[in-house]
């Protein structure tokens, strides 16, 4: 039996890549930071069958053991501190966790065990102030904000350690991806919960910055399975994992408000507040290479992306919870 | 894109309540002004988000003392709640505004119109009457079992005509009331009776009835229409205790027209 190594398992890639990695007949090894408020909720259903292991990656010596112990064949590094606008408040924090906690882990790799294949990722915000249009993945990188720019020191290390010690590392340059598990900071999620809570009388308004946002949107548990299938091609490479298609904020609250029968215009309120201090520009990936080699593609377009994510949260605030329970229609996929 | 509103808080009377002002019409002074008071242990949120937008006019609509995200504590009468609004008005510094209420919110619109009668243009009252019965044994119950009381208030109050994926919510939202606030609003709803003062409210007045209530029986709206002396009644179709739920569209029209004519 494989086994593979998650950081990040709570979050919502890890969620859904542990998923996938079950199915895949992997024994998966989680791992969580030592604190006192873990949210468990996104893995729950999972949890009997996800090894838990704690570990930091602000802390070498953590790391190492945990290979030693549990000898993955796969790593996933997917932990971070994600959230753009948090990365422009907390830059330093930011820049540990989501720049060097990447080469902590490389390093842990290179002495316990080289032939550990490792899986970073990267994001389209390292693209930021874009250079051309789609963004491929020998389009220079521009960042807007410290996550932005602490993912492209990621992206190089792992890049580095590839070409200096022959390791099987890659960078998967994922564009936006969404689903019912994304954090409620999120404005795609943001949105759809908004929607959900007025349908039912629970609120009337949404509040949201630029309207105008360009984004590439994917369905987050297409996406785990463009990572998995890196780390079995005989070559580590870099790849975009994106739709190729881009859709305003504003189409996103339409289609989200529409498929409710509301009209958006009498519930959102633009609000400055919401505003990035240096917003990116359009980003929208050419997917082609991870199509081409991978045989990756996605399966869920915008609109079914839009309407499964309203769909959980009608459901879940019907039932009184947070949400993140496997949806019906978020059967497993073969 | 749409009209300036804002969701605030104002101090009324020591307590910060929880505001719903849409500005639809751009003079204050000559536009029409309408005030929307909800039912005991509601929310502003049960008033249709459509009628809260209603454009060309300014609408108020507020969380009662105790109720939604307003301070409590809740009052127990329904003289306490119409000054609590009045306060509250006033602190919005709203002119002469037509006053609508739901159930124990029609009480005290009607209140209002009697206390206030310069303030007061015009009063509506939804699923309202001239008494509000309240059944045998339920304020005693909403001290010995809490649950069972609101689901007997729930039962009498929504029927199938309310959308099925809300019924959970508008349930939880119910029990999301103090014990108290609860207790003071049936206690309020109990003493209430109109018969003596109808007769001299002067306003023009709108009563509209759910053919299907159980809570407050359409005799009891159809008789306060007659008691009062400038009044128009309409009989709701299909619709039961919370009609404004059940029947957003022509609750709005209906209390739309009311309110342009009252201002005209």
């Amino acid at each position: 039996m494989r086994t593979a190594l998650i950081t990040g398992v709570t979050g919502q890639d890890g969620s859904y890549l542990a998923e996938f990695l079950l199915e895949q007949g992997y024994r998966v090894v989680g791992m969580v930071r030592r604190t006192s408020t873990i949210n468990f909720d996104r893995i729950r259903h999972i949890q009997d069958r996800v090894e838990i292991a704690q570990g930091d990656l602000l802390d070498q010596t953590s790391l190492t053991n945990i290979l030693q112990e549990y000898r993955p064949d796969e790593v996933y590094n997917l932990a971070a501190q994600s959230f753009v606008p948090t990365s422009f408040t907390q830059p330093v924090l930011t820049g540990e966790f989501t720049a060097l906690g990447v080469t902590r882990v490389l390093e842990a790799i290179r002495t316990v065990d080289p032939t550990i294949r490792f899986y970073q990722a990267s994001s389209s915000e390292m693209f930021g102030k874009v250079v051309e249009v789609p963004q491929r993945e020998t389009t220079p990188f521009h960042p807007r904000s410290p996550y932005g720019v602490a993912k492209v020191y990621g992206h190089w290390i792992t890049v580095n350690y590839r070409e200096s010690y022959n390791m099987h590392a890659s960078s998967g340059i994922l564009f936006n991806h969404e689903s019912p598990r994304r954090g409620l900071e999120f404005v795609t999620h943001k949105v759809t919960h908004a929607a959900a809570r007025i349908k039912l009388g629970l609120a009337d308004e949404l509040r949201l910055g630029n309207l105008a946002a360009q984004r590439d949107w994917g369905y987050a548990a297409d996406y785990v399975r463009a990572m998995w299938l890196m780390l079995q091609q005989d070559d580590p490479e870099d790849y975009v994992i994106a739709t190729g298609e881009t859709h305003s904020v504003e189409e996103f609250v339409s289609e989200a408000f529409g498929y409710l029968d509301l009209d958006w215009r009498e519930y959102v309120v633009q609000d400055p507040k919401f505003y990035r201090p240096a917003e990116v520009d359009l980003l929208v990936g050419d997917p082609s290479k991870a199509g081409r080699k991978l045989g990756w593609e996605p399966s869920v377009d915008f609109r079914q992306l839009v309407r499964l994510m309203v769909d959980a949260d009608m459901q879940a605030l019907q039932r009184g919870d947070g949400g993140y329970a496997p949806l019906a229609s978020e059967a497993p996929r073969a | 894109m749409s009209a300036p509103r804002s969701r605030r808080t104002v101090a009324a009377a020591g307590q910060r309540l929880r505001v719903f002002y849409h500005a639809g019409a751009e003079d204050a002074d000559r536009s029409v002004a309408l005030l929307l008071i909800h039912g005991a242990g509601g929310s502003y949120l049960h008033w249709p988000p459509h009628l809260r937008r209603l454009p060309a006019a300014n609408v108020v609509a507020l969380d009662l003392p105790g109720h939604g995200e307003s301070e409590g504590p809740g009052r127990s009468s329904v003289v306490a709640y119409a000054e609590a609004v009045k306060a509250a008005a006033d602190a919005l510094g709203l002119a002469s505004t037509v006053v609508a209420g739901h159930s124990l919110g029609g009480a005290i619109a009607l209140e209002m119109a009697r206390r206030y009668p310069d303030y007061v243009a015009g009063v509506a009252v939804l699923a309202g009457g001239v008494r509000l019965p309240v059944p045998p044994g339920l304020i005693e119950m909403l001290r010995t079992d809490f649950a069972r009381a609101t689901e007997r208030i729930f039962d009498g109050a929504y029927t199938d005509q309310t959308d099925p994926r809300r019924r959970a919510v508008l349930l939880r939202q119910l029990r999301a009331n103090s014990p108290e606030t609860l207790i003071g609003d049936y206690l309020a709803c109990a003493a209430f009776d109109a018969t003596p003062f109808a007769p001299q409210i002067d306003a023009p007045a709108l009563v509209i009835c759910g053919e299907q209530d159980r809570t407050v029986p359409p005799e009891l709206g159809a008789a306060l229409h007659r008691l009062l002396p400038h009044s128009e009644l309409h009989m709701l179709e299909e619709a039961g205790h919370m009609l404004m739920l059940e029947r957003p569209e022509p609750v709005t029209q209906l209390l739309a027209d009311f309110a342009a004519r009252v201002h005209n």
